[in-house]
């Protein structure tokens, strides 16, 4: 097989595999540069699309249906909140009230607020407030630097 | 258990700005009535100011009980409706209740400019108290980030 690098300077990374017959070889390069990204499947107007959970801002569950936010779109997820904060923990998600998860590497700044409550203000311009049922445990992953 | 501890903590908050409120409004009043040679505060305008003060805590706690419902408010907007929420209920009240007479417009305009001064002087100090545990927040948050972005790296 042919391997062509190419350096860029600016943009997100990729790498393109093409191929005839998806090989174990292939599953396992697959697995190899998606090791540090998980890949969840959103749904946009009944169409299906991968989502990298780096793109996703916050998840929010309403009357049971559960949406994943990005700049751009929104999109109907499969999974329950309880589901994603469970695969997303150890990616920067932390549950901020009972019906968000947030996306700690997608919060532009914080302000804390009267009766123990923060303020985050993500990167889109969107507010978002931490409940002070899940402040402390806030604190405690900036202050641990959790993953 | 936790959801009662949570009302009890709720509650608490709302009946410690209730108590401040209520002491601005009514001091305020007493202050008024004084400079302009009036009677002595009547005790039933002291308990609706009471309730006053109680309904304004309230309105203001509502502003940060869902965050559904303030996720695209800007903290701007926030920190106005903050102030504007208990000064509309003080305007609505005094005028309900009759706490002054048509005649006294002087006073009136007095004692609502102390109070909107008052409700803005509260807020901004809020703001100051809060400031030092924001720029904590904020270092810890571009630690966080800068950290995991050298781990992904």
């Amino acid at each position: 097989m042919k391997v062509q690098l190419r350096r860029i300077f600016e943009g997100e990374e990729k790498a393109t595999i093409e191929y005839i017959t998806f090989t174990e070889d292939i599953k396992k390069a697959t697995m190899l540069l998606e090791k540090n990204q998980i890949t969840l499947i959103g749904k946009w107007e009944g169409e299906a699309t991968m989502l990298s959970h780096e793109q996703i801002l916050y998840f929010e569950s309403v009357d049971e249906k559960v949406f994943a936010y990005t700049m751009q779109k929104e999109y109907r997820m499969d999974q329950t909140l309880s589901e994603l904060e469970e695969l997303l923990e150890a990616k920067g998600f932390f549950r901020c009230s009972k019906a968000f998860i947030l996306n700690i590497h997608q919060i532009a700044s914080l302000q804390s607020e009267i009766g123990s409550r923060i303020d985050a203000k993500l990167k889109n311009g969107e507010h978002l407030i931490i409940s002070r049922h899940y402040v402390k445990a806030f604190r405690e992953i900036l202050r641990e630097g959790r993953l | 258990m936790k959801k009662w501890s949570e009302m009890l903590k709720t509650e608490m908050d709302v009946e410690m700005f209730s108590a401040t409120h209520w002491i601005a409004i009514a001091w305020c009043y007493a202050f008024i009535r004084w400079i302009f040679k009036e009677d002595g505060v009547n005790f039933f305008i002291l308990t609706q100011m009471g309730i006053v003060a109680y309904l304004m805590s309230w309105g203001q706690k509502l502003l940060f009980v869902n965050a559904t419902l303030y996720k695209k408010i800007t903290q701007r907007w926030r920190r106005v409706l903050w102030v504007c929420i208990p000064f509309t209920l003080l305007i609505v009240a005094q005028y309900i209740f009759h706490w002054f007479s048509k005649k006294e417009w002087m006073e009136v305009a007095i004692y609502d400019a102390m109070l909107l001064f008052f409700f803005v002087v509260v807020e901004i100090l809020i703001h100051l108290i809060y400031k030092e545990d924001t720029k904590v927040l904020n270092d810890l948050l571009q630690e966080y980030q800068g950290e995991n972005h050298k781990k992904d790296i």
